[in-house]
């Protein structure tokens, strides 16, 4: 298998290796097979064994939001709203989809078989196309051009999603390709984003070789008992609130194979696929398996200022198979109902094509996917122009879909945040949800 | 009440000569005959004659005066010697400190610390970490800035600059002088973007979140208004990120630009905003120069922009003078050390949001400005305070004097009528002052409008005459040349006609001299014209010019009118009626918190023998308000910096660095200390080798800082990772593995278990062990004498990851 080193832009964000398109496309399907590859016979999912029992004690436990984040900037033409035919639209065709009378781009194949589980906002317009400011923006529902002042989407949910007593991260960040640390702001590093570069369990989950686990427990009922003492001087929630932190750390070591993505069948590792996404996607599924409010998984590479379309067709081969993999596997395990799904970018991509082939940095008519909990699905939100530049219907921006998604799972976005006695909004108050995508 | 009996341990205020012209303290307390004596620092203003008292006295009586019920004892020593060196240098004492200073007897010997620390280099390194947290909340500057920064602070620190002096440069700061671009920081990390800043300098010098207010009023808060952000605002909104050729970040600033607003909700606004300090005074005569005297340096693609009038710079000149900034700073630097404000959140400073001690706050403001915004002198007097040195130990409910309690509630109801009818006379007056106020400005706004109306007439008719005298001058240019060619030419042809008078006949000069004749003529008749062109552009410019001294009239007369001077007066008059008034209802919700309070003590006295769960609850209620009112010592979460840098001093890994950093120093040492001699050349190396030390830290501390905590949230949280981390990370692991001269190495070769009990607790917690303590170490060690090391390593990490060294107590 050849590997070259390509990256689509001088940025540091996309320096990843570019694997050849036949392996990328699993050697079966060339770009000719791409056309109206929709239906019957693929078999995506045949045989899944769900498990109600797990379903039903996730329910109890809440719900979710995955966030799949398209590092660099997907091009919306060559997905979610293609343009074929016209002076922008490339050189990809757009195919029906499972919801009658929706079109994406043939780079999706898989997905289009899921798209009655998602819908897609076709609307955005942010304003923005710088990659910090975007992902900061996208992923904190607020204008932020400097870095400083929201919390990430995925201490949001932490925050208000986390059920009493659970040990394992509220907010987990799976890093392939691309940066991002899901900072808490003012909700304080309890909420933070805990990372698994490259899929690995998460900093300091293991006990250091030297250290056993009864050594561990040994010397924890030493501090506990200095704890004691201590507390006969003076108690107060803080001091609790440290000693429980102790507590639930060696609860959460008991609990490390969640982070083992190898544990699951060699059945389900190899319908996901061998590549790094689809070993992220399957993780996914296991962390919001085990009640993990809030889980994003990075695929990077899209910042196609030349080979846009070549870039595609590598970036979203790799995409489309483990992620329709994963909508099929969390309807059937039935977690779809309780587990919003987002696919997002920091922005989209140029209608213009460059002189390199390339697209550039395009925040004013571009797309992003929302689906499962409380969702109306296979709903087409706003539209742009016959070439896509510019919105016709429906603008909306990170905020309206940051409000759309905490109201989706159940939390009243024009509300507050209190912490130590100050009232912070939990989304921008200048915006509200898109009300027709919710049920 | 109780807060006197402390006084007869501090002894009047002689002064002593002690204080460098830098404001650097040496040691500024001396044991004399026994008596202890505590100096102000001469050539820094004594506190207010009106204080009746040092300052730390002060604070003890105020305190004390509004405590309800008992106050907590003296904190020992050895929670004295671990609480202010986490608070002065950042980190817990070695044990030979803790052990030589337990073991002093004299007197004044806390004193003495607190004036040792107070000049130790790690002041300057701890003040650098939490101010850097404050003001730069976390928020790393590009490249290297973010070094320069730190750099510059921990100098600014160890030379005691004024705090206002280090506001002003960061505020003024474009990055363009080398010497000062550390400063351009506080501007460059929020990309020096008008919005970011209005709201950083709003809540960082003025202790007021304008934030909600950017769009509209607060819905619920009527104090806080639209009108304020866009007053502060407009000092900044001319202000922008300018990245040169060079790759540095500049700050650029444009000489024109108005502020104009309009609510979101109720469309109502204003044009033409005055920028304004917070509840402070306007800059309403802001001088406009003329077009052409604009700017220092333009702004252009390749240099950012330097005005003549600089808005930010005038923003930093009126820091000084502010009422609010001397609050927002005293009550910043308290909370330092009491780990909440008077004043909490430290940036909710407003009507609906009361002090605990309003007179205080109001006092120590004032006395931090007469101690020029120096740190050390006005921390040492925080610290010398018996508030500060309370124990955390909090009295028991047997201590409560119920009787005391009911006349306190009587002279407190009795008190209301009074302090209500001065809470109401001066709230009539503060509204009087402001209606006088804002009439007054009302007019003068209509008249701004006027004038920025002139001055843009002034301002056309200023470029006008300038392009009117460029033509002039042109048409000079024209006319010289015409005339001199004219007279030329008239000339020859004298000549040529006096030639043909002395050789009469000769037909080729008569020829000459008649085409001579006639270009003559012509040119006479040219230099005519030109003239008459130049006397037209000459009328011209001297009519623009005109018109300019009459617009510059205009915009002087419109100026007078605007009436500065008086509506400055009346502002000022406003102002600080309106904080007296403030500071009133504050005393009166204060009274009926102590009411409350006193109630409910009694309450829990009844309580306990009835009902011990909610006696207890109740207890917990009363213990949290003894806190904020200082009547208890605080437990306060060690920032990162202080549990990462305590953890290596427990361990002995920050020895190991020192040493370390030291010998990096002396190997090669910088150009500034290979130059030094004498006493400046061994300051230096230490603050070298602080900085070195640092250095090396860096990774250490970033971690940390994520780890642990967030200068935006003002709450502990205590995080799973956080105890993942202490549990598991190798960084940890080896601090606790045997090595060198560390803490587990020394305790390995100590055979006694009271012993290693002793070494470790003094080590770790700062203290010797109980005799339960040294049994519990002994029981725990007895069964591992196979794996001794391992089971001492063991020990330590339980102490080092106990709550008491989790928390300043």
């Amino acid at each position: 298998m050849s590997r070259t080193t390509i990256p689509a832009c001088r940025s540091l964000e996309h320096v990843v290796s570019r694997r050849s398109l036949l392996h990328t496309m699993g050697g079966v399907i060339g770009l000719g097979g791409l056309n109206g590859a929709v239906g019957p016979g693929l078999g995506l999912c045949g045989g899944l064994a769900a498990s109600p029992a797990i379903a039903e004690a996730v329910k109890t436990g809440g719900k979710r939001v995955l966030v799949i984040f398209l590092h660099g900037g997907v091009s919306q033409l060559e997905s979610w709203d293609p343009k074929p035919g016209t002076d922008t639209g490339g050189p990809f065709r757009a195919i029906p989809t499972s919801v009658p009378g929706v079109h994406i781009s043939e780079l999706l194949p898989h997905t289009a078989r899921q798209m009655h589980r998602l819908s897609i906002i076709r609307s955005l317009d942010t304003r923005n196309g710088d990659h910090g400011r975007g992902q900061r923006e996208m992923t904190s529902g607020r204008d932020q051009p400097a870095p400083l002042d929201y919390p990430h989407l995925g201490a949001v949910v932490a925050k208000t999603a986390t059920p009493p007593g659970f040990s394992l991260p509220g907010h987990i960040l799976v890093r392939g390709g691309g940066g991002g640390a899901g900072p808490a702001a003012y909700l304080g590093p309890r909420y933070a984003g805990v990372v698994m570069d490259n899929g690995e369990p998460p900093a300091h989950t293991a006990r250091p070789e030297s250290l056993t686990m009864e050594a561990d427990q040994r010397r924890s009922l030493l501090r506990a008992k200095v704890n004691d003492r201590f507390a006969g001087r003076r108690r107060t929630a803080e001091t609790d609130a440290y000693t429980q932190s102790y507590e639930q750390a060696l609860d959460l070591l008991t609990q490390r194979h969640v982070f083992d993505v190898s544990l699951e069948s060699q059945r389900d590792q190899d319908r996901y696929g061998p590549h790094e996404f689809g070993r992220h996607c399957l993780l996914a599924r296991r962390l919001l398996e085990h009640g993990v409010p809030f889980v994003q998984v990075n695929h990077s590479n899209y910042d196609t200022h030349y080979e846009n379309f070549d870039f595609h067709i590598e970036q979203l081969g790799e995409f489309d198979h483990p992620f329709a993999t994963l909508m099929e596997d969390l309807t059937t395990r039935g977690l779809l109902e309780d587990t919003l799904v987002c696919v997002m970018s920091e922005f989209g991509r140029t209608p213009r094509i460059n002189d390199r082939y390339g697209r550039d940095h395009w925040g004013t008519a571009w797309s992003v996917v929302l689906g499962g909990a409380g969702i109306q699905p296979g709903a087409i939100i706003g539209r742009t122009n016959a070439n896509g530049t510019a919105v016709e219907d429906r603008k909306v921006d990170h905020g309206h879909v940051f409000h759309t998604i905490l109201r989706a799972i159940g939390v009243n976005s024009s509300g507050d945040f209190d912490v130590a006695g100050r009232s912070h909004p939990i989304a921008d108050p200048a915006k509200g949800p898109i009300d027709e995508l919710l049920t | 009440m109780a807060a006197c009996k402390y006084r007869s341990a501090i002894g009047c205020g002689v002064s002593l000569a002690l204080w460098s012209a830098k404001g650097r303290a040496t040691l500024t307390a001396v044991a004399c005959m026994g008596i202890f004596l505590i100096a102000a620092p001469p050539g820094v203003a004594a506190p207010p004659a009106s204080l009746g008292g040092p300052l730390h006295e002060v604070i003890d009586v105020i305190v004390g005066e509004q405590a309800v019920g008992p106050l907590a004892e003296r904190c020992s020593d050895a929670d004295f010697v671990r609480r202010i060196h986490l608070d002065l240098v950042g980190v817990i004492p070695t044990a030979a400190t803790v052990r030589s200073f337990l073991a002093d007897s004299a007197d004044d010997k806390r004193a003495r610390l607190i004036d040792t620390l107070l000049v130790d280099q790690a002041f300057a390194r701890h003040m650098m970490f939490v101010l850097d947290a404050m003001l730069l909340e976390r928020i790393s500057p590009p490249g290297e800035l973010a070094a320069s920064w730190r750099e510059y602070l921990f100098t600014a620190l160890a030379d005691d600059t004024p705090l206002d002096e280090l506001a002003r440069e960061m505020l003024v700061s474009d990055g363009e002088d080398p010497a000062t671009r550390p400063a351009s920081a506080f501007l460059v990390a929020r990309n020096a973007e008008p919005v970011q800043l209005t709201r950083a300098i709003g809540r960082l010098f003025f202790g007021r979140d304008l934030q909600c207010a950017q769009c509209h009023d607060h819905p619920l808060d009527d104090d806080i208004r639209q009108a304020e952000h866009q007053g502060l605002f407009a000092f900044v909104a001319r202000t922008s990120l300018f990245k040169g050729k060079d790759n540095v970040l500049r700050v650029s600033e444009k000489a024109d630009g108005e502020v104009n607003y309009e609510s979101v909700f109720t469309k109502e606004g204003e044009k033409g905003v005055w920028p304004q300090l917070p509840g402070g005074l306007a800059l309403v005569d802001e001088p406009r120069p003329e077009p052409a005297v604009a700017y220092t340096t333009s702004p252009s693609k390749t240099s950012h922009g330097v005005p003549t009038f600089s808005r930010r710079a005038a923003l930093a000149a009126r820091l000084v003078d502010d009422h609010m900034f001397r609050r927002n700073l005293a009550n910043r630097i308290w909370a330092i050390f009491f780990g909440r404000g008077l004043v909490h959140p430290l940036d909710g400073f407003g009507a609906e949001n009361p002090s605990s001690h309003p007179r205080l706050l109001a006092m120590l403001a004032d006395a931090f400005r007469d101690y020029e915004f120096r740190l050390r002198p006005f921390v040492r007097e925080i610290v010398l305070s018996e508030t500060y040195q309370r124990s955390v130990d909090p009295p028991q409910p047997d201590a409560v004097d119920t009787k005391a309690l009911d006349h306190l509630i009587a002279r407190l109801e009795a008190e209301r009528q009074t302090l209500d009818s001065a809470r109401a006379d001066l709230e009539s007056t503060a509204t009087d002052a402001e209606t006088r106020w804002e009439t007054m400005a009302t007019e003068a706004h209509a008249v701004h409008l006027e004038r920025l109306a002139v001055i843009a007439g002034r301002d056309s008719a200023s470029t006008a005459c300038a392009a009117a005298s460029a033509a002039a001058a042109k048409t000079r240019e024209a006319y010289d040349v015409a005339g001199q060619i004219s007279e030329g030419v008239s000339a020859a042809a004298a000549q040529a006609a006096r030639a043909v008078t002395a050789v009469p006949g000769d037909g080729s000069l008569e020829s000459l001299a008649t085409v001579l004749a006639a270009q003559a003529t012509k040119r006479a008749a040219a230099a005519e014209v030109a003239a008459k062109a130049h006397a037209e552009k000459e009328a011209a410019a001297k009519a623009a010019a005109v018109l300019l001294t009459s617009a510059r009239a205009d915009v002087d007369g419109v100026t007078v009118r605007l009436n500065a001077e008086a509506l400055g007066v009346a502002g000022r008059e406003a102002s600080a009626t309106r904080a007296a008034a403030a500071d009133a209802a504050h005393e009166m919700r204060r009274l009926e918190d102590r009411l409350q309070l006193a109630r409910d003590i009694l309450r829990h006295a009844a309580l306990i023998g009835t009902d011990h769960l909610a006696a207890e609850n109740a207890w917990q209620s009363i213990l949290d308000r003894w806190t904020r009112a200082g009547q208890v010592a605080p437990l306060r979460p060690l920032s990162p910096e202080q549990l990462a840098l305590s953890v290596q001093q427990a361990t002995g890994a920050l020895a190991a660095r020192q040493a370390s950093a030291a010998a990096a120093i002396d190997k090669e040492p910088p150009e500034q200390l290979a130059k030094a001699s004498g006493d400046e050349r061994s300051e230096i190396r230490a603050m070298k080798v602080e900085m070195r030390m640092l250095k090396d830290a860096t990774g250490l501390l970033r971690s940390a800082a994520e780890l642990f905590g967030d200068a935006l949230t003002d709450g502990f949280q205590a995080s799973v990772n956080q105890a993942l981390y202490f549990g598991n990370a190798a960084d940890i692991q080896g601090q606790l593995t045997p090595s060198g001269h560390n803490l587990v190495a020394t305790l390995t070769t100590i055979s006694d278990a009271g012993a290693v009990a002793d070494e470790a607790y003094v080590a770790v917690l700062s203290r010797p062990p109980s005799v339960e303590e040294q049994a519990d170490v002994a029981v725990f060690l007895e069964p591992r004498s196979a794996d001794r090391p391992q089971a001492l390593s063991e020990l330590v990490w339980a102490l080092v990851s106990s709550n008491e060294f989790r928390f300043n107590h």
